[in-house]
């Protein structure tokens, strides 16, 4: 009954009519006071909106929010020293990329994987980059001519972290380039130092090598990459 | 809290580049242990069974220290605008007799390896007796201080250098005529920097 009341009120009152809505529910406050809901079921499309649509646009400015865009991808880049590599991307949010994948840099093959952020996006989007990997042991005695020092470099794994500024060029939709500037931090590991100390000294002299443990080797240089990133859904 | 994000960003931008040491290029290599043997090359005459309380030297012998990869041959230097840094430390010293020398170093009391050029000497390692533990035919010297090896190396040609040690110690000393091996455990590292 009470809803029929108000559902009758309301319908007498024009939406958007505030002084008639409101001599109404006067009027109706005086004989039954549950009609006080009437005003807010009539109204009650605009009213539930209202607060869906302000909590919709803060979750659209808020950092944390879920990305609504495409956040799936595929990435290629190239670069020295990491060499050349194919990723899937992931973008769970609006300010962070993810991507994970292979890397292949002459020596052997590895596993990389990265985080982009990107503050802002303009036509031309700023990003700062960190990107680790690891290259399975490889043969990278071709790259020294010297004997002890290809004995060494028979066997190397290879790890590595380099963080790097770039610059995206494109849709951020659709495809982009780009391209990253840093520093890259490679850890290796020289092996079978005996034998290559005693390939290095064939003089013959008194000295032997009785044992010798695994050289371990950091080098920090600069990294150059650029890439192509398609978002694919 | 996307301004503090992206400030934090900035911020860690600017450490990376700091972190940089000034270095643009940098590498590192550090070779923990590697252990070089070498003979005395002498025979030491035995002595008679009365114990010195005065270090009495015993014998002073040239090692080689072979060419060792990724490492230079002074502490620094610099080669077409790297600056180059090389050290090179002991870890242990020891001397073991070999088996035909009918003689062992249980009645020594201490013993002292010196490293020397012509105008410098420094204790090297030093070994000092334990009567609970003898070392037999193998006496184990630990490093003294902290020795730059390098400033005593002499150039020998072919990339290989020449060390001088000397050894003395208090006690008695071997009755018979013996000889050893000497073996150096060294700590070996390299850098090199640019600019």
């Amino acid at each position: 009954m009470l809803l029929v009341i108000a559902a009758l009120l309301a319908a007498a009152a024009p939406a958007g009519d505030e002084p008639a809505k409101s001599q109404v529910v006067a009027d109706a406050t005086q004989s039954l006071t549950a009609v006080r809901v009437s005003p807010g079921e009539a109204d009650a499309p605009a009213a539930a909106q209202a607060p869906v649509l302000a909590a919709e646009s803060s979750v659209h400015s808020s950092w944390y929010s879920l990305y609504e865009g495409r956040r799936f991808g595929l990435l290629m880049d190239a670069g020295v020293p990491t060499g050349a590599g194919l990723a899937a991307m992931f973008r769970p949010w609006r300010l962070l990329r993810l991507e994970g994948g292979l890397n292949y840099d002459y020596v052997s093959f590895g596993l990389r994987g990265g985080l982009t952020f990107i503050p802002v996006e303009w036509a031309v989007t700023p990003t700062v980059h960190v990107e680790g990997g690891h290259f399975f042991e490889g043969n990278a005695s071709s790259f020294t001519s010297d004997a002890s020092a290809k004995i060494l470099l028979g066997h190397v794994p290879e790890d590595y972290l380099s963080a790097s500024l770039g610059l995206e060029f494109g849709a951020q939709q659709r495809f982009v380039f780009f391209l990253r500037l840093g520093l890259s931090w490679i850890w290796s590991e020289g092996r079978n130092v005996a034998q290559a100390v005693t390939a290095a000294n064939t003089s013959g002299g008194p000295t032997t090598v009785k044992s010798a443990q695994n050289i371990p080797l950091l080098l920090q240089v600069p990294t150059v990459t650029v890439g192509a990133l398609l978002y694919l859904f | 809290m996307e301004n503090s994000l992206k400030t934090a960003l900035v911020v860690l931008a600017g450490a990376i580049v700091a972190a940089c040491g000034g270095k643009l290029l940098y590498g590192e290599a550090n070779e923990p242990s590697i252990v070089f043997s070498q003979p005395i090359g002498t025979t030491i005459p035995g002595a008679p069974q009365v114990p010195v309380t005065i270090p009495q030297g015993i014998v002073t012998f040239t090692f080689q220290v072979p060419n060792v990869p990724f490492t230079a041959g002074s502490t620094t230097t610099n080669q077409s605008g790297f600056d180059i840094t090389s050290s090179m430390k002991l870890n242990l010293a020891t001397l073991t007799m070999s088996a035909s020398s009918n003689a062992d170093f249980n009645g020594l009391d201490s013993v002292t390896l010196t490293i020397q050029t012509s105008t410098n000497s420094q204790t090297l390692a030093t070994y000092t007796k334990d009567p609970s533990r003898l070392p037999g035919k193998t006496l184990v010297l630990q490093p003294a201080s902290d020795v730059e090896m390098l400033t005593y190396l002499a150039d020998a040609g072919n990339g290989t250098k020449t060390m001088t040690l000397s050894v003395s110690a208090t006690g008695t000393l071997p009755a018979n005529n013996w000889t050893a091996d000497t073996d150096l455990d060294l700590h070996i590292k390299g850098t090199a920097g640019w600019p």
